[in-house]
């Protein structure tokens, strides 16, 4: 595959999320919105090549989180914008950017993939589990900027949130299901399996603040970017310490 | 009564109940990457077993598996006596609605009803599952209940890949099992198989220390009584064990985990569809 290992296509794709975000924050949002696709297909390619960094084709890679989050982060800014007609896609390519700084340091190779990981079930788990966290993200941003620069009382992260905790759920239940087949249980007493519960109940209390009286706008915007950062300070270690493991095809 | 179930229903009472589960399992994390080994055993054994072996000598760590038991077990509750209300409100009501209205309006209350059986399938799994290994050398018999068929480990076979950077690495491996009528099962890594009403997953063993990798020079010694050397390259792993489960709750978990995410994912569309977009 012609982008196996070449990283141009990644730097690429974050160039044109930048102007993408450039041209929004200067009021060209046509424009902005045209290099937010361009962007999205050059980093598709990117994450394509990436299957192919052993030399044969392994997928775990495409879905190693650093490098497809930022993928759904950008998949999101351009849904919210073709199809909810927001005006938030603006900052979630921002939030984009961030959250693709990490892959500019970031080992380009692949973990040699073990008989373990080479199941559906495991694309299956990581790529929802990616797309989840990238719409808590994006949702926590949102709060964050409702709450620093709108001072308003809109809840405009609420969608990204319950498809988040959607997509977290099916990533809890196809996760549970590997679990089972490689290690004989469907949840294990680890850290990995703690705080991925954890995450999931932090975000189910989320949910239930609509029934109750007294959590206005504000409260819950504040109760979410706290989740958010909880969510973000929990699952980082783990990227991080993967950044020491062996990889090949670097 | 019913004063008794609103306030055990209170929605406000759920969140601080889900918020409790959530920092217990937070702090259960930071103790599990503590003392990883003892944790580890917890898999494999049953939890009232564990708690009553490792409560007096580990207490400092173990300490908040007792309140994360009794905040699922009040969240269950929780659950129960909200969704009773809700449900029977609705139902009082009903012929206020047409029947997919209805249907939607109902979908949250089993949600929560099929979250309630997901705890009730990971009580089932900790308090009655059980776990035997056997190390995937032949001759192993399995430790099956019926002791009048038994299975042992007839072959081991590696697969390795063949092309690409990880030439030579290990791609699956299969055992292959054999009763005393001859029946052969195989079982490869992710791909148990269901023997004797018990399921077995092939696993690995606890790793051993590290060692050096040697790069040993086969073609000079001699190999005549000694099985055929891995080709060069290839790396050994941890030795191969068979874990045989035995798991009660697993079908509840799966299937009610599974209907839940379902039923909240068409519930949320369903909602937008009825909602008109602000």
């Amino acid at each position: 595959m012609f982008s196996t290992g070449n990283a141009n296509y990644l730097y690429l794709a974050l160039c044109l999320y930048s102007a993408a975000g450039g041209l929004k924050l200067f009021k060209v949002p046509k424009g902005g919105f045209g290099l937010l696709l361009l962007g999205l297909v050059v980093h598709s390619v990117y994450l394509a090549g990436r299957g192919w960094l052993a030399e044969t084709f392994v997928p775990n890679p495409i879905f190693e989180g650093p490098f497809f989050i930022p993928w759904c982060m950008a998949l999101t800014a351009a849904i919210s914008k073709r199809w909810r007609g927001d005006a938030d896609w603006g900052i979630l390519i921002l939030s984009t950017v961030v959250f693709s700084l990490l892959t500019v340091i970031y080992p380009q190779g692949m973990v040699p993939s073990s008989p373990k990981t080479l199941s559906p079930w495991v694309l299956a788990f990581f790529s929802s589990e990616g797309a989840a966290l990238a719409l808590f993200y994006s949702g926590t941003i949102l709060a964050g900027f409702d709450l620093g620069l709108r001072q308003t009382n809109r809840t405009s992260f609420h969608q990204y949130l319950i498809w988040g905790f959607v997509l977290y759920s099916l990533a809890q239940v196809v996760g549970a299901y590997w679990c089972y087949l490689g290690w004989g249980n469907t949840f294990r007493w680890s850290p990995r399996h703690l705080n991925s519960s954890g995450i999931w109940m932090l975000w189910a209390a989320y949910l239930h603040l609509k029934f109750i009286p007294g959590w206005h706008a504000s409260k819950k915007a504040w109760f979410v970017m706290v989740s958010g950062v909880i969510t973000l300070a929990v699952t980082m270690p783990g990227y991080l310490h993967e950044m020491s493991l062996n990889r090949i095809g670097v | 009564m019913r004063r008794w179930i609103a306030t055990l229903g209170s929605v406000r009472l759920t969140f601080w109940l889900v918020l409790a589960l959530s920092a217990l399992l937070f702090i259960g994390a930071y103790y599990a990457g503590g003392e990883s080994a003892l944790f580890a055993a917890l898999n494999e054994t049953r939890l009232q077993t564990w708690l009553l072996a490792h409560t007096g000598s580990h207490f400092a760590v173990v300490w908040w598996i007792f309140p994360l038991c009794l905040v699922a077990v009040l969240i269950a509750v929780n659950a129960l006596c909200c969704l009773s209300l809700r449900v029977e409100s609705l139902l009082a009501s009903r012929r206020e609605f047409t029947l997919r209205r209805l249907i939607l309006l109902l979908s949250p209350s089993i949600v929560h009803l099929l979250f309630c059986l997901l705890l009730l399938g990971h009580l089932i799994t900790f308090s009655t599952g059980s776990w035997q290994r056997v190390k995937a050398v032949p001759g192993s018999i399995l430790p099956l209940a019926d002791a009048s068929n038994r299975f042992a480990v007839a072959s081991l076979s590696h697969r390795y890949f063949e092309d690409g950077l990880i030439e030579g690495r290990l791609a699956q491996t299969t055992v292959t099992l054999l009763d005393t009528l001859g029946k052969s099962v195989k079982v490869s890594h992710l791909e148990p198989a269901d023997v004797g009403g018990r399921t077995v997953i092939l696993t690995m063993g606890p790793k051993a220390k590290s060692k050096p990798q040697r790069n040993i020079d086969f073609k000079s010694r001699k190999t005549c009584d000694k099985p055929p050397p891995p080709p060069a390259g290839r790396i050994d792993k941890p030795p191969l064990e068979l874990l045989v489960v035995s798991d009660p709750g697993f079908n509840l978990i799966i299937t009610a985990w599974f209907a839940a995410v379902v039923l909240m994912g068409w519930f949320f569309l369903a909602r937008r569809r009825d909602t008109p977009m602000k």
